[in-house]
């Protein structure tokens, strides 16, 4: 595989070679040595600048495990094969004690997708298609959302009396949905995951009542809700703070006898569900549906329920 | 958190039988917050029974009653109740399992077996078993190598080869100590096995029971069985020696190249310990064979390792090795059904890629094969769709599942489905809301078989719902 458009060697070479050659001249003015160089190594390397760049590989796209930059590799197929029983990034080579150019690309290319899982903004269409009461907790922008977990718990009086009138009352469990901290963890995961679990409580004659979507979410917000509407166990699934190699993920967290104002150490906690790496959404989903029928029969959650 | 359960390995040889019990370790290695995921992580033996010789009746016949005491008094020894065993193997290798009795061996001492205690033979299951009994997968994990572990018993030779860990082939030839034996202290033969009586014809030795050979006469053949035997390291062998002692005509092969080898099984050790002062300690050929491979590999410069374990591979095989545990998410819509013991594998492939009607006449196709005519029979289904699946794929995977087992399941209760992928809850979930009342699934996951192998179903280890699965490959098919 290669990623480069461009010869190391090759440039390398043509430099050195510039450089010997400008000794042999005697040139002696820094500009003109600075013109010299450049044009020669414009002529060894100059088909650079021919490819478009529609015709690039996408650096950031090549999965982690084809990466393997280290040199002289005594075998190389081996370290492949090991490169598999990990998402992290090994291998990467390095050049004097640099990183390589594409690591740096590709690191900055997942903290790209790390940011925008974060700052994307919702797609509402996305949202209304899921057929759910939506409300938003009492942040005004994803600012004050990321600044003030506490207003993230919190909803006004106009999403209050959504919670109150739109939902089914007294359900087994009350399903709330959010994008969290990744809107692509929401539109990627998602699909996959509330199917397999909205099945496997249908199976299971479990009543979910009226699942909602609160935009700006934090868990807390669920413990609201649920008592609001006084079901026996809340289920929150939203988006997870991303990454490095993690954007993509819902963190689902399973609370018995919601209050406000409820232990961490109540909540059952499922995270990193997703592809590659994490649990598989679908798989996820119907682990999540006999998670809640076991904490509906044995009426607890969290550390006290022993998994 | 972690499960202990007790194991039990009884390797029933051409030559020798030998008992240990061992405890394997069940641990959850996810982390907290995310789903269960059951692996063993330690396989501590915890006795060990000395070798005994394999008790006979003739040569043709094996002396049950003998061998079900042997079994018992070393239970007693132990100090373990049938009942305590949980899992495990009891393996008949060999040539031992060309004998007219020896199913009727696997059922007199079924009752120290307990309740999922599987009973098998069949030359690519002891291969498997002395590979993984002898370290050598270990070792090719490790360095992430191509190691051939060559088990060389009283009856036969069982290689297996892996390759970064991975088991990759395996093999049998009719090669072992036990094959000419001799008379008290003389070189009279007592017994010879026909393939070798022939393949002695061929080097220009009549050899035949009464016959008394000379060393360099009985050098002359096992120089000849290691020449066949070490034609198994070529990535595609092709002495004559080498198909004519095969056990089972398979087609040929390439291989990827074997880097190293190791040696186990009562001959094999030979190979690692300084030559015994008398050659015909053990009345048979068994040191003249060892000589002779010692012999031959120098002059292939292959490596060779030690192996952890030699004389005991196969049975540490069958103790330590012969369990798997499913995933921790699978799905079991009644315990009652467990253990299920002894069905067959359907393999479908590429399930998603095909039309519901050549699904169906395949899965048909296959069944008949599997079933002959024993139709009452159930088959565990193993689907294979070769891509990550989403949550629409897994519900078409369904469909196609329960409309191709209709014919099944009008005479089967419980549908069993095994794939490898992390799926099991899932596909699980879907398979049960498509099947009428009554109707049971056992769906696992994170399991690997293919055709042709035979698979047990234990009941929960207790982590997640996580089920101890034993594969046995092509039981008696000598």
């Amino acid at each position: 595989m290669s990623v480069r458009n461009y010869d190391e060697e090759k440039i390398v070479k043509a430099i050195i070679s510039a450089l010997e050659m400008l000794e042999d001249k005697g040139t002696s003015t820094v500009a003109a040595k600075d013109v010299t160089v450049k044009v020669h190594v414009q002529e060894a390397v100059g088909q650079v600048d021919d490819v478009p760049d529609e015709k690039l590989p996408d650096i950031a796209m090549i999965p982690e495990d084809e990466i393997c930059f280290v040199d002289h590799l005594k075998n190389r197929e081996a370290i492949l094969e090991l490169k598999k029983t990990t998402p992290a990034r090994t291998l990467s080579g390095r050049v004097g004690d640099r990183e390589k150019t594409e690591i740096v690309f590709r690191k900055n290319a997942n903290l790209s997708a790390m940011v925008d899982a974060v700052w994307k903004p919702l797609d509402r269409e996305f949202v209304k298609k899921m057929g759910y009461p939506i409300i938003k907790t009492k942040p005004n922008s994803k600012d004050e959302y990321l600044m003030r977990p506490d207003l993230g718990r919190e909803l006004d009086e106009e999403n209050l009396e959504i919670v109150r009138t739109k939902l089914k009352k007294n359900p087994d469990v009350q399903i709330v949905l959010g994008e969290g901290q990744s809107v692509l963890g929401l539109e990627t995961s998602m699909p996959e995951m509330l199917p397999a679990l909205l099945q496997g409580l249908e199976a299971n004659h479990i009543d979910y009542g009226t699942p909602i979507f609160v935009e700006y979410t934090r868990v807390g917000v669920g413990d609201l809700i649920g008592k609001t509407v006084g079901a026996k166990v809340v289920c929150v699934i939203l988006g997870e703070r991303p990454g490095h190699l993690s954007w993509r993920g819902l963190g689902c967290y399973v609370t018995y006898a919601p209050e406000v104002g409820i232990l961490e150490s109540k909540r059952t906690a499922v995270t990193t569900i997703q592809d590659d790496g994490g649990t598989p959404p679908a798989e996820a989903g119907a682990y999540v549906a006999d998670l809640i029928k076991r904490i509906l029969q044995e009426k607890k959650s969290g550390v006290d329920l022993v998994l | 958190m972690s499960e202990t359960i007790l194991s039990v390995g009884i390797d029933i040889g051409t030559s020798t039988t030998c008992v240990i019990f061992s405890d394997l370790t069940i641990e959850n290695v996810a982390s907290s917050m995310k789903m269960p995921k059951a692996k063993i992580v330690e396989k501590n033996i915890r006795y060990r029974s000395p070798i005994y010789f394999t008790p006979l009746r003739s040569n043709t016949e094996l002396d049950t009653v003998k061998i079900a005491s042997i079994i018992e008094a070393e239970y007693r020894a132990a100090g373990i109740r049938p009942a305590d065993v949980k899992t495990g193997a009891v393996i008949i290798t060999g040539d031992t399992a060309r004998k007219e009795n020896a199913q009727g061996v696997l059922h007199d001492i079924s009752e120290y077996a307990g309740d999922f205690v599987v009973a098998v033979a069949g030359p690519a299951l002891e291969s498997i078993l002395a590979g993984k009994g002898s370290g050598a997968e270990q070792y090719s994990t490790e360095h992430l190598d191509n190691v051939c572990n060559m088990d060389i018993g009283g009856g036969t030779t069982n290689t297996a080869t892996f390759c970064r860990g991975t088991l990759i082939d395996t093999d049998c030839l009719d090669v072992g100590g036990r094959l000419i034996r001799f008379r008290d202290g003389t070189l009279e033969i007592a017994y010879i096995f026909p393939k070798i009586q022939q393949l002695a014809k061929e080097q220009g030795v009549i050899a035949s029971i009464g016959t008394t050979l000379t060393e360099r006469q009985i050098s002359a053949i096992t120089d000849c069985m290691a020449e066949a035997v070490l034609e198994k390291l070529k990535p595609a062998p092709e002495k004559p020696a080498y198909f004519f002692l095969k056990t089972e005509k398979k087609e040929k092969r390439a291989n990827p190249p074997i880097h190293a080898v190791s040696f186990s099984g009562g001959v094999g050790r030979l190979l690692y310990e300084p030559e015994p002062v008398n050659p015909l300690e053990y009345g048979d050929i068994g040191v003249y064979l060892a000589q002779s491979i010692k012999k031959n590999l120098m002059t292939r410069g292959i490596q060779v390792i030690q192996p952890l374990e030699t004389i005991g591979a196969t049975v540490i095989g069958a103790g330590n090795h012969s369990v798997n545990v499913s995933g921790a998410t699978i799905t079991i819509t009644d315990y009652g059904v467990l253990p299920i013991q002894n069905i067959p594998i359907l393999r479908m492939n590429d399930v998603l890629n095909m039309t519901d009607e050549t699904y169906a006449s395949e899965f048909r196709q296959k069944a008949a094969w599997i079933q002959g005519q024993e139709k009452e029979q159930n088959i565990a289904l193993n689907v294979e769709a070769g891509r990550k699946l989403n949550f629409r794929s897994i519900n078409d995977l369904a469909d196609k599942v329960v409309a191709g087992a209709q014919e099944l399941l009008a005479r089967q209760d419980i549908l069993v489905v095994i794939t490898r992928e992390d799926c099991a809850k899932v596909l699980g979930q879907c398979l049960q809301i498509r099947l009428p009342e009554g109707k049971k699934v056992v769906c696992i996951d994170s399991i690997d078989v293919g055709n042709g192998d035979y698979i047990d179903i234990g009941t929960p280890v207790g982590i997640g719902d996580a089920v101890p699965v034993v594969i046995k490959t092509l039981a008696f098919s000598y």
